[in-house]
């Protein structure tokens, strides 16, 4: 059976009994490139010190809770990183550790290394320096990434190279494909784009139009691309619920606060004040999120573009401001899947 | 081989007891596996401090099984991780950290 699938059954068991078996921990926000679709908003508080991270870690293992995230901002640029990702791994963690890789020297690889990662993921979001280096407002950032990838590689560990489609590079995947081919690693798209976590809308214009979309969904190479089993979006609507998060998954940011998913940041309590047991099982945020099921959902559960949708709470809460409404990109992106699945059956 | 020493090779592995269930990824192969009841038992013991002759008895008395289905349940599960390079089997009990 594939690692897939296997995770697929712990994480259906997780979500019977509720048990929170993967977490997204955002280290900071503090990052070195400035990407033009980041939808990260420092805020002016404080982040959270090593020892109230290990302390959550702690409490992380006590729960049960398997895979952890490690992202950001960029993790690398926490001086404590590696004090932070040993205590991790010490407590029995699968890591995934998500980096621009613009830190990442041979040192470093190797310190990486030791942590015997479960996944390193890296975005590259185009081959042509000028594309890549322009979304990430950062020049030679393509340079750095691509060794790093190497570096990473060289070491044996898995990789992903994750790439976000948008205006700027719509053409470009197929050549990050191979990259990704060549080195050995595993690929992923995505071509959602979110508001700022402010609410400030002016990512949105990167983009891709509807037909853009139904071309890329067309393209056979991105079959099965789409959906990390590991993150919430796995198994769609499998026990009529939506999503992984707040069933086995959760969100915590760089100042503590906990919410289901880093794309649903409804606020659910603060780790500072809480601890995150209290958070998980008695916080009604957290609980009305977990009682949220696609057949209470008054649009969706009539929907005959159902098996072809991927309706996100988070997507919907920040597109619309109502879990319960759909939002307009999610119905337009299900009746492109429905009527590409249509022409492949027919 | 009875008489050694069984510990989980920890670097080179994540897991978690869920739900009574041994789940584990293997971090060097990247797999990823999870554990019936007898393995789970039989992993619970891999701490280091118990030769793999007293996880046979310990194993025997928890399911009232034969000692000889014992040790033969014990055996391969022991040859399969030593396959998958998750443990390490050492002549003296390992060190308490």
């Amino acid at each position: 059976m594939s690692k897939e699938s296997l995770f697929n059954i712990v994480n259906d068991k997780a979500i019977a009994k509720r048990i929170l078996l993967s977490c997204h921990f955002d280290l900071t926000y503090n990052c070195n490139t400035n990407c033009v679709h980041c939808y990260v908003k420092k805020e002016e508080r404080d982040e959270l010190k090593t020892s109230e991270i290990k302390d959550i870690m702690d409490q992380l293992a006590a729960m049960d809770t398997l895979f952890l995230i490690l992202s950001g901002g960029e993790v690398l640029t926490r001086k404590d990183f590696f004090e932070i990702a040993e205590y991790a791994r010490k407590l029995n963690f699968a890591l995934r550790i998500m980096t621009n890789g613009l830190l990442v020297d041979e040192k470093v690889a190797d310190k990486l290394a030791a942590l015997n990662p479960d996944l390193i993921n890296l975005s590259i979001y185009s081959t042509n320096p000028e594309v890549h280096d322009g979304i990430t407002g950062v020049p030679g950032s393509l340079e750095k990434v691509i060794n790093a990838a190497e570096l990473i590689r060289e070491r044996g560990l898995e990789l992903r190279i994750n790439t976000v489609i948008m205006k700027q590079n719509l053409n470009d995947y197929p050549q990050v494909h191979e990259l990704a081919q060549i080195l050995g690693a595993d690929f992923k798209v995505d071509f959602q784009v979110t508001p700022k976590f402010d609410g400030d809308r002016s990512p949105l214009q990167f983009q891709i139009s509807s037909n853009e979309l139904q071309e890329v969904l067309a393209d056979p190479l991105l079959e099965l691309t789409l959906d990390d089993p590991i993150e919430p979006h796995l198994k769609r609507f499998a026990n009529d619920i939506p999503c992984s998060a707040a069933h086995s998954f959760l969100y915590i940011s760089p100042y503590g606060d906990v919410s289901p998913c880093v794309q649903f940041k409804v606020p659910c309590g603060n780790l500072k004040e809480k601890s995150l047991e209290e958070i998980w099982y008695h916080s009604p945020q957290m609980l009305d999120i977990s009682s949220l099921r696609i057949s209470k959902l008054p649009a969706c559960s009539q929907c005959e573009l159902i098996d072809d949708c991927r309706y996100c709470p988070g997507i919907s809460y920040i597109e619309e401001g109502d879990v319960m409404i759909p939002a307009r990109r999610t119905c337009q992106e299900a009746l492109l899947l429905n009527q590409l699945r249509g022409e492949e059956n027919g | 081989m009875m008489n050694k020493y069984i510990s989980i090779k920890k670097n080179n592995i994540a897991y978690r007891i869920i739900n009574g269930e041994v789940v584990i990824v293997n971090l060097k192969k990247s797999t990823f596996h999870t554990l019936n009841p007898v393995a789970t038992f039989i992993w619970e013991q891999l701490d280091g401090q118990a030769t793999l002759s007293d996880i046979v008895e310990r194993l025997s008395q928890e399911f009232e099984i034969d000692r000889e289905t014992s040790e033969n349940d014990c055996v391969d599960f022991i040859n399969d991780l030593l396959n998958k390079d998750m443990i390490t089997l050492s002549s003296h009990p390992l060190e308490k950290s």
